[in-house]
């Protein structure tokens, strides 16, 4: 700790600086995470919040809940089917709605439940469907968009309206707010299903069976559905993508800097290993040094990274995942060290003869 | 007879193989005891730093025979000889070999930091040296705002700090003038003699020999005492 606090001492700038490009990298790296976790979740959490076991979407659907349709008799045949010990149709539709008195059209998925299920959101505010079945529960973030309990919400393309009876919480899906209504509702919205629904969310046993006995249906686990939305998993690889470069960009970095510091030290360390300095006390010390910076600006970019959540709450989607954070912390620490190693080499092959022959 | 404290006989150092072989060393051999200050001195290329470096366990000799009070020193390990000069051996450099973010206290503390002395010890140690110096006044400064003079009284304070048995000095009158050169050696000849320790000071300054006690003169590698 000597030497190094002191180097850092009498060179405040030059560590500043370096501070400040890992505490950039550090914090793009954290709101690429979070921004990553915000979409998935926005696209996703929907879905991920029933707690199904298998899901049943028609053949040829590919995951797809827009694009499967199932019919009366096969959710039927698949209520009745060894090893499910509950079986929920529902339907998801993609659409828009503006409020009564408004002209602003918002995006939104609709949801159709059998009220009374496990496929039924729990409510924050209001009233669920079990007590109003007529009624839409609305996700939150539809509710930070202005819409309140008691406003009547007119659907598009039809101009049919419900009023809005509760508030649930956790429940976008494709990045749109999410709208729950009953089965018999979700009919009246959209007349062409002609009574099919897009898919069975199932609880049992040995479900991967099931189309070996009913016809015209796949399984798919709540994952496969999240990976097949479009783009879903090409964004995921993207920021990934990204985030993986920056760990590099940041190991690079901080092994340039670290490298051109010690070629420039190289006749004071021989100096230091003549006096009797061993490399370990000179290795021991470079690594202190960069492990201290990588904290600062690892510091630096959690705060970054986590003050930009509350700034961000219902504008861009971003979610903050303690534990991600700090993977990605270890990850950069590991990086940091990983980075001086070539500078160590340097260290270890300083002959402390220069000391005496640095004028040949 | 009294064990001197450095002690070569018949070293010789060749660099290269074969028909590339020089011989910077020819069987050097002479002795130097404790209170004594030896110059050493020659044109450069004859083989002084080549000497010092093998005196101060920088470097093996090719053969011959290396004690440093009485131990056998020319076949030791890196690692023994890294710690031989960090206990027993103080190095005095040409004008830069402060290091640059230390203050004058600090390289002083530094070798008892690397000695394992508890901290109040050193820094007690490293106090009385720089007051013996006469540096008490500019020890907190950075060597960059010191003298050349200044930063060879420092160097000497940071030489002295593990209470060596053999001083060397390499020419470290180097870019210093003529009477800051000479106040230096002085006070280096006062703290070898009153602490007792051997010296060798390497220099071209043919001017400065009549401080030391002897003086060996090298010449195409042949050790002359004069």
């Amino acid at each position: 700790m000597f030497l190094a606090l002191r180097e850092f001492r009498h060179a405040k700038m030059r560590y500043a600086l370096i501070t400040l490009v890992i505490a950039m990298v550090a914090s793009l790296v954290f709101i690429l995470s979070a921004l990553a976790n915000g979409l998935a979740a926005g696209s996703s959490e929907a879905v991920e919040a029933i707690h199904a076991d298998r899901f049943a979407v028609a053949t040829g659907s590919e995951y797809s809940l827009d694009r499967s349709r199932i019919s009366p008799e096969t959710a039927q045949a698949i209520v009745a089917a060894n090893g499910v010990s509950d079986a929920q149709p529902f339907t998801t539709v993609v659409g828009s709605v503006h409020k009564l008195d408004e002209t602003e059209l918002i995006g939104v998925s609709v949801i159709g439940v059998t009220p009374d299920t496990f496929l039924e959101p729990g409510v924050v505010s209001g009233e669920s469907l079990r007590d109003r079945p007529d009624g839409i529960v609305i996700d939150q973030s539809l509710a930070n968009r202005g819409v309140k309990i008691g406003d009547t919400l007119i659907f598009e393309p039809g101009g049919i309206g419900l009023a809005v009876v509760g508030i649930t919480d956790g429940h976008q899906y494709r990045l749109a707010p999410t709208l729950f209504v009953s089965l018999d509702e979700i009919a009246n919205l959209q007349p062409d299903l002609d009574g099919n629904v897009s898919a069975v969310a199932i609880r049992g046993e040995n479900l991967d069976t099931l189309p070996d006995h009913v016809d015209g249906i796949q399984m798919a686990s709540a994952r496969d559905i999240v990976e097949h939305l479009p783009g879903y998993t090409e964004q995921n690889m993207t920021l990934t993508l990204i985030q993986l470069f920056l760990v590099v960009i940041a190991a690079l970095v901080i092994a340039a800097f670290f490298f051109i510091l010690t070629l420039q030290k190289m006749q004071e360390l021989g100096v230091m290993k003549a006096l009797g300095a061993t490399t370990w006390v000179l290795a021991r010390a470079l690594m202190i040094q960069s492990l201290i910076l990588a904290a600062i600006g690892i510091l630096i970019g959690i705060v970054v990274g986590d003050s930009l959540w509350y700034a961000a709450e219902g504008v861009v989607p971003y979610k903050v995942q303690w534990q991600q954070m700090l993977t990605y912390s270890a990850l950069l620490l590991l990086v940091a060290a990983v980075g001086t190693l070539l500078s160590l080499i340097r260290i270890a092959r300083v002959d402390p003869l220069d000391a005496i022959n640095r004028a040949n | 007879m009294m064990t001197p404290i450095l002690s070569l006989n018949q070293v010789r150092r060749d660099y290269g193989d074969g028909a590339a072989r020089i011989t910077a060393l020819h069987n050097a051999t002479f002795e130097v005891y404790a209170g004594e200050l030896i110059a050493l001195v020659g044109p450069s290329g004859s083989g002084k730093s080549t000497l010092l470096s093998i005196a101060g366990a920088l470097l093996q000799p090719s053969s011959g025979e290396v004690r440093l009070a009485g131990d056998t020193i020319g076949n030791l390990d890196n690692a023994a000889r890294t710690r031989l000069r960090l206990e027993r051996i103080g190095f005095i450099f040409q004008a830069s070999n402060l290091i640059s973010f230390l203050t004058g206290r600090e390289q002083v503390q530094w070798i008892g930091k690397l000695l394992g002395l508890p901290d109040d010890e050193a820094n007690q140690r490293g106090d009385r040296l720089l007051e013996e110096l006469g540096m008490t006044r500019r020890a907190n400064h950075y060597p960059q705002e010191m003298s050349g003079g200044e930063r060879q009284r420092i160097a000497i304070a940071r030489a002295l700090m593990n209470e060596p048995e053999l001083i060397l000095a390499d020419e470290p009158t180097a870019s210093l003038d003529g009477a800051r050169g000479r106040q230096v050696v002085e006070l280096l000849a006062t703290e070898v003699h009153s602490r007792n320790t051997a010296g060798i000071l390497v220099t071209h300054d043919e001017r400065l020999i009549d401080v030391c006690d002897r003086v060996l003169r090298i010449a195409d590698g042949q050790v002359i005492e004069i």
